[in-house]
C-alpha cells in the first residue's frame, strides 16, 4: 500500500479489465497499468529526468539508419 | 510545447520497455553476462529459451525464437536489423549462487517466474523468504532500468551507446 502499487498475478487482459473495474468500485481509486514511465516514476528518477523521458523518441537500430 | 499529462506520458514512453530489453540483451552479451547491479553487487544475466521481437508500424511484424540459445543466432540479429525490437525475453539471473528464471515483457510484466530454492523450512518464514526474493528480483530490474534510463538521457548515449547497439545488431549479420 505504501508503495502505491497493486500487484496482480495474471496476464489475461480481460481479467485485468475486470480487476480494474472492481478495484475502482471498491476503493474509489483508478489503477494505472505498469509500464516504463510509471516504473521510472517509482524508481526514483528526478522530475527533470521524467520530463526529459517524455521528449525522447525511439532509437533506430536497423541498417537504413546506419 | 504543451506539457503531456500522465496518460500521454505513459503512452509516449512505452517504447522504452522494448529498448530496455534490448539493453539487457546487449549488456549480457557484451559483458560475458556478468556485471554489477547498483545496490546488489555482481550478477550473471543471460538470455534463455524464448525471445519475441516485434516491429510495430502499420501492422505488427513478429519474430518468435525458441531454443537453447535463441538470442545468439542469425535470425535474432536479422530481426533487429529489420527494425524489430524485443518485446519479451526469458532471462536467467544468478546472484550469490541463487538463480532466478523469468520472462520479462516490454510492459514490465513478469511471467513464469522461478525463484531460487528456499533456504528456510518454517512455512511462515518460507512465505517471507519468497516475498523477499521476489522483491530482490524487482529491485535488481529497477536498478538496471534506472541505469538504462540515465544512460538514455545522457549526451553520451547518441555518441557511444547507440553506435554500440548498432554494432551489436550488425555483428549478428556476420555470425
Amino acid at each position: 500500500m505504501s508503495e502505491g502499487v497493486a500487484r496482480f498475478y495474471g496476464t489475461a487482459s480481460k481479467v485485468h479489465d475486470v480487476l480494474a473495474e472492481l478495484f475502482e468500485k471498491t476503493f474509489g481509486l483508478e489503477l494505472v497499468p505498469e509500464g516504463p514511465y510509471t516504473r521510472a516514476e517509482r524508481v526514483g528518477l528526478r522530475d527533470s529526468e521524467l520530463d526529459a523521458l517524455a521528449t525522447l523518441t525511439p532509437i533506430v537500430i536497423h541498417r537504413e539508419d546506419v | 510545447m504543451k506539457k503531456m499529462d500522465l496518460a500521454e506520458r505513459i503512452a509516449h514512453c512505452a517504447f522504452l520497455g522494448r529498448e530496455f530489453l534490448l539493453y539487457l540483451w546487449w549488456k549480457s552479451e557484451t559483458t560475458g553476462g556478468t556485471f554489477d547491479v547498483p545496490g546488489f553487487g555482481e550478477v550473471t544475466l543471460v538470455l534463455e529459451a524464448n525471445i519475441v521481437l516485434e516491429r510495430k508500424v502499420d501492422v505488427v511484424e513478429r519474430t518468435r525464437l525458441t531454443g537453447p540459445d535463441p538470442s545468439s543466432g542469425r535470425t535474432a540479429k536479422e530481426a533487429l536489423r529489420h527494425g524489430e525490437l524485443p518485446t519479451r525475453i526469458t532471462i536467467r539471473l544468478v546472484r550469490d549462487e541463487r538463480e532466478y528464471v523469468f520472462t520479462l515483457s516490454d510492459d514490465f510484466t513478469l511471467r513464469s517466474v522461478k525463484l531460487p530454492a528456499l533456504l528456510t523450512e518454517e512455512e511462515d518464514e518460507r512465505l517471507l523468504e519468497r516475498i523477499g526474493l521476489a522483491r530482490d528480483l524487482e529491485g535488481m530490474l529497477d536498478a538496471l532500468l534506472v541505469e538504462y534510463l540515465r544512460a538514455r538521457l545522457s549526451p553520451a548515449f547518441r555518441t557511444e551507446t547507440l553506435p554500440a547497439l548498432r554494432r551489436f545488431a550488425s555483428e549478428v549479420a556476420h555470425a
